[in-house]
C-alpha cells in the first residue's frame, strides 16, 4: 500500500495495475495526483469524440473539462465495480454533447490542419488529397446527422466498442443502437456518395 | 435487381459493422457462407470496410497535449479549494435545520402537554425557575 502511495505522487509513473476504481477512491479523498492519472488516461478519447461530435474546438474542451469536473465530484460516492469509469466518463460526456446540440442548432466545423500541399501532384498526392477530401466531407457529414445516431456512429468508428458498450454508454438498449446505426450508416452513404468507390 | 441476399448483407453490414470477424457466431457463419459463395457479397464487403476505414478517420483528432490537461487539473484544484467552504455552508445549514426542527417539536410538546403541567403545580415551576436563575446570575457574577 505504501509503495502504491509513493508511486500515486509521480502521475507519470503509475503502474497500468493502478485500476480506475483504485484511482477513483485516492481521488474520493482529495487526492489531485491520482486524479490527473485519470485525466491522462481518458482525455484524448473523450477530446477526440466531444470535438467530432461538436465541430468545434472550444465547445468540445468544454464538455471534457465539464466532465471530469463531474467526476472528480462523484469521486467520494464512487462504487468500485458498479460501473466502468470509462463507460461513466462517455455517458456524461456524450450527454452534454447532445444537451447542448439541442441549444446551439449551428455548428462550425473544426478546420483539417493535416491538408496536403495543393501544388504538390504526385500520383501518391493525389491519392492523399482525395482522401483527405473524402475525410472533410465525411466529418461535415456526421455533423449533419442527428445528434443520437452521431454519438452511435462516433462511439462505433474505431471498431474497438460492441454495440452493447454503446447501448451501455447512451442509456439504452442494444436494438437501438443497431437501428441508430442502420440509420447513420445509410444517411452517411449517401451523402458520401462518390468518395465511397473501391 | 439486387439479389435478396446482398441487401441482407448490407444490412448486417450497417448493423454489426464491417468486420465479421466480431460479429454474433451464427451471422459471422452466415456470411462466411455467403463470401464463400459469391464474389458480389466480397465486393460488399470490401466497400463496407473502406466505408468505416473513412468514417475512422473522420472521427479521429489530434492528440492531446498536456496544456489542455493542465487546464483540467487547475479547475479540479479550483474545486477543491472551494469544497471546504461549501462543505461548512452545507454542514450549517444542516445543523441549524435540524436544531430549528427539534425547536418546533419542543415547542408543540410544551403546547400540548405543559399548560397541564404547569397549571397543577405553579409554585414549584416559578420557584424553581426563580432559584435556577439566581444560581445561574450568581455563577456569572
Amino acid at each position: 500500500m505504501a509503495e502504491k502511495h509513493r508511486q500515486l505522487r509521480d502521475p507519470e509513473s503509475a503502474p497500468a495495475e493502478w485500476t480506475d476504481d483504485d484511482l477513483m477512491a485516492k481521488a474520493g479523498f482529495g487526492d489531485e495526483r491520482a486524479f490527473a492519472v485519470i485525466v491522462r488516461r481518458h482525455y484524448d478519447p473523450l477530446k477526440t469524440l466531444a470535438l467530432r461530435f461538436s465541430g468545434f474546438e472550444a465547445e468540445a474542451e468544454d464538455v471534457v473539462q465539464e466532465t471530469f469536473v463531474a467526476a472528480w465530484r462523484a469521486a467520494p460516492d464512487w462504487k468500485p465495480g458498479r460501473a466502468q469509469l470509462s463507460t461513466w466518463l462517455y455517458r456524461v460526456a456524450m450527454n452534454r454533447c447532445i444537451d447542448r446540440s439541442r441549444r446551439i442548432k449551428r455548428w462550425r466545423p473544426v478546420s483539417f490542419e493535416d491538408s496536403p500541399d495543393p501544388h504538390d501532384r504526385s500520383p501518391d498526392q493525389e491519392n492523399r488529397l482525395h482522401w483527405v477530401k473524402a475525410v472533410e466531407k465525411a466529418r461535415d457529414a456526421i455533423l449533419q446527422l442527428p445528434a443520437r445516431q452521431r454519438a452511435a456512429i462516433l462511439l462505433a468508428a474505431d471498431g474497438g466498442r460492441s454495440n452493447k458498450d454503446i447501448a451501455d454508454i447512451l442509456g439504452t438498449g442494444t436494438g437501438a443502437v443497431e437501428q441508430l446505426l442502420v440509420r447513420a450508416r445509410r444517411t452517411l452513404r449517401i451523402a458520401l456518395g462518390a468518395e465511397m468507390e473501391v | 435487381m439486387e439479389k435478396q441476399s446482398h441487401i441482407e448483407f448490407q444490412e448486417a453490414l450497417d448493423r454489426l459493422g464491417a468486420n465479421p470477424e466480431t460479429w454474433p457466431d451464427a451471422e459471422r457463419q452466415w456470411a462466411e457462407r455467403l463470401l464463400a459463395d459469391d464474389l458480389e457479397t466480397a465486393w460488399i464487403l470490401r466497400r463496407a470496410q473502406a466505408f468505416d476505414r473513412l468514417i475512422c478517420d473522420a472521427a479521429d483528432a489530434p492528440r492531446a497535449g498536456s496544456a489542455d490537461i493542465g487546464r483540467i487539473m487547475e479547475r479540479i484544484a479550483l474545486e477543491k479549494n472551494g469544497k471546504p467552504f461549501k462543505t461548512f455552508l452545507r454542514r450549517f445549514f444542516i445543523i441549524s435545520s435540524g436544531a430549528a426542527c427539534a425547536s418546533f417539536a419542543a415547542g408543540v410538546w410544551l403546547g400540548v402537554m405543559a399548560p397541564g403541567l404547569f397549571s397543577a403545580m405553579p409554585e414549584v415551576d416559578y420557584a424553581a425557575s426563580a432559584s435556577a436563575f439566581g444560581l445561574g446570575i450568581g455563577a456569572f457574577l
